[in-house]
């Protein structure tokens, strides 16, 4: 091989590396502000200061709560409550996961209670009752939405559910949703 | 906080094992036919043995047969849990750290999975059987010896309450650590031996009444005597822990028919009468549905009206269903029938789904005790902000009892909902899963014990399709008929209807 054909060789691969690291860049943080959408699920302003939080999703394949980590803009407590309930049924990043309610549900009210308790109203336009879901898959919705908010909330020690401005006995019929909820560790899984 | 301090733990610990492999050979493989033994009290086991790095290995196997305690597999991945009294260890091989709930302790040793199960160190003993049953652990290589003692390190303080309600006295027996007791049971006499412990009474026995005549706490023996024509059964409670004994006439004549009958254990029952089916579900609730529309309701319903047929045909029983159609009802509304027929079971039958397509089984459910515990504190308060048990120490007390029902009846749950299990996976051959428990709202408030049965998952297509057909209905509904049959019979070979929890042998 020439010097000159080696020489050639060498600055090509160089090239091709540069290349291949600014596409990654590039990608990462197209990635990165994709995941902080508001509530509306508009892109939001990423240049001021931002903070992360694990949300909980459940898994598709065993049956607990995975942790996935999202930056999230730095705002009031009640943006951040929006923020991790918007980020919730969005959907995970992982393939593995679920988003623990359809995305058609809207987090109508957050409303900050006595005694560390958060109120979380929610509802969905034209549908009276929440979702139809097997005990499993309500243990996980409710427990997805009152660990990542209590968890990820300073001062909040408990989270009630609401649908339509109500506290249903049940969401689904089975998980006790009429007094407001504990986080449940037990539910999450072991590493995220 | 706590997660990420444990994930670093691990990260540190996983880097340094993978570092020690890199720089040092392998250890070396595990020596096979390596036994010592082990002496406990006067009796020699055989126990395997495995070099390692930071020590020797023991076979775990052995020494849970003799010293109590349940070891399996868990249900994900490599990791093994071992449960001695309420405690659960989680624990791997190849990792250092042993799992106590959400605290890690540290192993000398990692773990290796052996032959005959998991070979652990010294101190993995030490920290759970140790820890637990205040055992100690002393190895003596020259003669592949391991001695276990159990020495009196512990002084326990107990504080025994002794309050009388309406016929029945109350016997609650504080300690200031979970004991290891044994109860043994005579006309007229309790006593309850502590094993290894030794006790202080620092308040002084407490003056006897018209049921418990006296009660004498000794160094390593409590001593209760009753009145005559008396009956008691006894109940745990936990955080502090609480050993209780109900003591009340044995003759229904001493029992005045009062509202504590009703906020109290039945003790009187005398067997299994009615039992309420639950189908779950009903009207635009449809419960969960399946990839090929099946709903949930028609399935609980048609289960429900084919368990209810079996069971009157072939067991004296008085069955109800909470519905018989098609139509919605409230979960409270279904306990609140069940208490009103004062059923002695109540099954709540429901088919199951999951987020991916890949569960499978049936599952049985009780209460969790979480939320038994925050329901009872819920209700406590909402009646402290009523003020209607401002001040009335006896209706402090009815809080109190309510609470020990609840406790009681979770025990017989659980004991039930075992049967209901063990039938489930005969019949239908699963990996045994165990029991469950949850949060259910159906659950909540049942005066008597309750499960809930998961009878398979509509979002398995598979399933999906044997939930239909009608061979496979019958042998569900073949399963609960036997495991309420079994229940029924333990209930009533019972001479008097205890709950025995706490009793460790
Ligand atoms: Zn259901």
């Amino acid at each position: 091989m020439s010097e000159r054909r080696r020489a050639l060789l060498i600055a090509g691969a160089v090239v091709a590396g540069l290349l291949l690291v600014g596409l990654v860049l590039w990608l990462s943080r197209r990635d990165g502000s994709t995941s902080t959408r508001d509530a509306g699920g508009t892109e939001v302003d990423s240049t001021g200061p931002m903070v992360s939080v694990t949300l909980y999703y459940p898994s598709l394949s065993d049956r607990r709560l995975h942790a996935e980590e999202r930056s999230i803009p730095e705002s009031t407590r009640e943006e951040k409550v929006r923020s991790i309930v918007a980020a919730l049924l969005e959907g995970p990043q992982s393939q593995m996961l679920a988003a623990p309610l359809p995305g058609t549900i809207e987090l109508a009210g957050v409303f900050f209670g006595e005694g560390g308790v958060i109120y979380l109203d929610l509802r969905q336009p034209d549908q009276e009752r929440p979702p139809a879901l097997g005990s499993l898959e309500e243990l996980l919705a409710v427990y997805s939405l009152v660990d990542s908010v209590a968890l990820n909330t300073p001062g909040i020690d408990r989270v009630a559910l609401l649908w339509n401005g109500s506290q249903p006995e049940s969401f689904s019929g089975h998980v006790d949703t009429a007094r407001p909820l504990t986080p449940n560790r037990k539910l999450l899984a072991e590493s995220p | 906080m706590r997660r990420f301090v444990a994930f670093c733990w691990l990260a540190c610990a996983l880097l340094t094992s993978l570092g020690a492999e890199a720089q040092e050979p392998a250890p070396p493989p595990p020596t096979s036919g390596l036994v010592g033994r082990a002496i406990v009290g006067s009796e020699s086991i055989p126990v395997a043995l495995q070099p390692a790095d930071g020590g020797t290995l023991f076979a775990l196997t052995p020494l849970v047969r003799r010293l109590g305690g349940t070891l399996e597999q868990g249900a994900y991945g490599e990791s093994w849990e071992l449960r001695i009294l309420e405690t659960l260890y989680t624990f791997g091989p190849n990792s250092g750290a042993l799992l106590r709930g959400e605290d890690i302790l540290p192993l000398s040793a990692m773990p290796q999975i052996g032959a005959t199960g998991p070979m652990v160190p010294l101190d993995f003993l030490e920290q759970t059987f140790g820890d637990q049953l205040g055992l100690q652990f002393q190895w003596e290589p020259a003669t592949a010896t391991l001695l276990v003692r159990r020495p009196i390190s512990r002084t326990l303080e107990v504080v025994p309450e002794l309050v009388q309600l309406q016929g029945t006295s109350t016997l609650a027996l504080e300690f200031s650590d979970t004991p290891r007791y044994r109860i043994d049971e005579q006309p007229g006499l309790i006593e309850i031996e502590i094993l290894g412990d030794r006790l202080v009474n620092p308040w002084g026995d407490p003056p006897g009444d018209s049921l418990v005549r006296q009660v004498q706490v000794g160094e390593q023996k409590i001593r209760l005597r009753l009145a005559p024509g008396t009956a008691s059964q006894h109940y745990v409670l936990r955080r502090p822990f609480r050993l209780v004994f109900d003591v009340y006439p044995s003759t229904p004549s001493g029992r005045a028919a009062t509202e504590v009958q009703r906020i109290v254990p039945p003790r009187q029952r005398q067997g299994i009468r009615t039992i309420v089916i639950d189908p779950g579900h009903g009207g635009s609730e449809t419960g969960a549905i399946g990839a090929s529309g099946t709903e949930e309701k028609d399935l609980t319903l048609a289960i429900a009206r084919s368990l209810a047929r079996a069971l009157e045909r072939r067991l004296p029983v008085k069955v109800v269903l909470t519905r018989s159609e098609d139509l919605q009802m409230s979960l409270d509304d279904r306990t609140a029938l069940a208490n009103q027929n004062k059923a002695d079971l109540f099954v709540s039958l429901h088919v199951n789904s999951s987020y991916g397509s890949s569960a499978q089984g049936a599952e049985t459910y009780i209460l969790s005790t979480e939320a038994s515990d925050e329901r009872a504190a819920d209700a406590a308060a909402a009646e402290n902000q009523s003020g209607e048990g401002d001040g009335d120490p006896l209706y402090d007390l009815q809080l109190i009892l309510w609470d020990l029902s609840q406790t009681h009846h979770l025990s017989e749950s659980l004991r039930f909902a075992t049967l209901v299990q063990e039938e489930l996976n005969s019949a239908l051959e699963l990996r045994d899963r165990g029991v469950k428990q949850a949060p259910f709202r159906v659950l909540m408030g049942a005066a008597m014990p309750a499960v809930l049965v998961e009878l398979g998952f509509l979002s398995n297509p598979t399933e999906e399709k044997h939930l239909e057909s009608l061979d496979y209905q019958n042998q569900l509904v073949d399963s609960l008929v036997r495991a309420i049959a079994r229940y029924k019979t333990l209930v009533e070979s019972r001479p008097e209807d205890r709950s025995g929890t706490g009793d460790t042998p």
